[in-house]
């Protein structure tokens, strides 16, 4: 899925995770942050997605052993909260 | 919350149950166990030892169908739910059939054997329980691929449909010219030519069309969807769902034309090649069952 300016850093975060769980991302991601954040999705900050990153990380290890997959997505997130962080990323 | 799509492991050992029960106490063809020099002791554990391979199989489905009932009702709110959903049901009637089929060979075996005037009346019966679980279960696996597909606007290549219609066209005069014209279809069917035609023919071949359909649907969606993680379970869902068909047809294919034209066969070739079949059938139900569990801790975790 393309990431434009205009995506919510929710959108972005589900456009960067559906590259790894395809159709399933959106379930994926709605599901870490109202676990683990207790807040709707849609309303989800840079500074979320700090919190948020090291959680996706234990769930994305469940799934694969390959941790070269695990730290490439981690670190497309990590560049999502940094350009967020610095008004790069669209809005919250 | 559990419902009873996923008590299948408790139905599959009530059905083993029984139809062990079954075996050992219904009555064995004389001349058989006389050809043999079987007492009706050693007959009947011959019967239970050969259904052993049955047993294993049946649970390959059986475990399967839970399996991708269970993951049919975690997206069942996506929107991929009523695809998987159709998908499930149609892999669930598949499953139910294998056993579904045995018992009827079993029971209308016997009946036969001992009742000449049912012997009709039993293959009859048999042709058409064997039929119908086929052309249902076809149809709602391809329902549910044309879905996904849908879900894409996807759509199959043009060069694809044609080798698919080019196949089918084979299949169908193949197996029509074996069924009318080489063997004693009288004989084997119990029917007049027309009602085996309309009844028996076309369903079949309407059936393995819907089926190959779906199979190929299937493919193109698997190779279509996005995703590192999630592709490793759906490729392997999609690539036991397409043994699965192929190797159904195949063997329902081979018991319908082939067998019945091949005169002398022996009953060991017989058991040979559905066994083959049936071990096929089951690396699709195992390979699927390999893609569901991925797919599922995705949707778990």
């Amino acid at each position: 899925m393309a990431i434009s300016k205009d995506m919510t850093i929710y959108e972005q975060t589900v456009a960067i995770t559906s590259s790894y769980l395809g159709p399933a991302a959106e379930r994926f991601v709605d599901r870490q942050i109202q676990n683990h954040l207790a807040k709707p999705p849609t309303e989800l900050t840079a500074t979320d997605l700090i919190k948020l990153i090291d959680w996706i990380r234990i769930a994305v290890s469940f799934l694969t052993e390959d941790s070269s997959i695990i730290e490439d997505y981690i670190a497309e997130l990590k560049q999502l909260s940094i350009n967020a962080g610095e008004g790069r990323g669209g809005a919250a | 919350m559990k419902q009873w799509r996923h008590y299948s492991l408790r139905y599959y050992s009530l059905l083993v149950l029984v139809y062990a029960i079954v075996s050992l106490f219904i009555p064995l063809n004389h001349d058989t166990r006389a050809t043999y020099e079987l007492s009706m002791v050693q007959a009947h554990a011959v019967s239970l030892i050969a259904a052993i391979p049955l047993f294993v199989i049946w649970f390959a489905a059986f475990y399967c169908y839970g399996r991708l009932q269970r993951y049919a009702d975690t997206v069942r709110d996506s929107r991929e739910g009523k695809a998987f959903r159709n998908i499930a049901d149609g892999v669930t009637l598949l499953s139910w059939g294998l056993v579904i089929e045995s018992f009827a060979s079993l029971l209308l075996g016997a009946l036969a054997d001992h009742t000449s005037a049912m012997v009709a009346a039993a293959a009859i019966i048999q042709n058409y329980v064997t039929l119908v679980f086929p052309v249902v279960a076809f149809l709602l696996i391809g329902t549910g691929t044309q879905r996904l597909l849908a879900l894409k606007r996807a759509r199959l290549g043009h060069v694809g449909m044609r080798l698919l219609i080019l196949l089918s066209a084979s299949i169908a005069a193949i197996y029509s010219y074996l069924i009318l014209h080489l063997m004693d279809h009288g004989q084997i069917y119990h029917l007049p030519v027309i009602l085996l035609l309309v009844t028996v023919v076309i369903p079949y071949l309407f059936a393995w069309f819907s089926g190959l359909l779906a199979a190929f649907e299937m493919l193109v969606h698997a190779r279509g969807t996005h995703g590192l993680l999630y592709k490793r379970g759906l490729d392997r869902l999609a690539g036991g769902l397409i043994v699965l068909i192929i190797t159904s047809i195949v063997m329902q294919y081979i018991n319908s034309a082939l067998l019945s034209n091949l005169g002398a066969v022996s009953i060991g070739t017989v058991l040979v090649v559905d066994y083959l079949l049936l071990m096929g059938i089951a690396i699709g139900y195992i390979l699927m069952i390999s893609g569901i569990r991925r797919l599922q801790r995705i949707e778990e975790i």
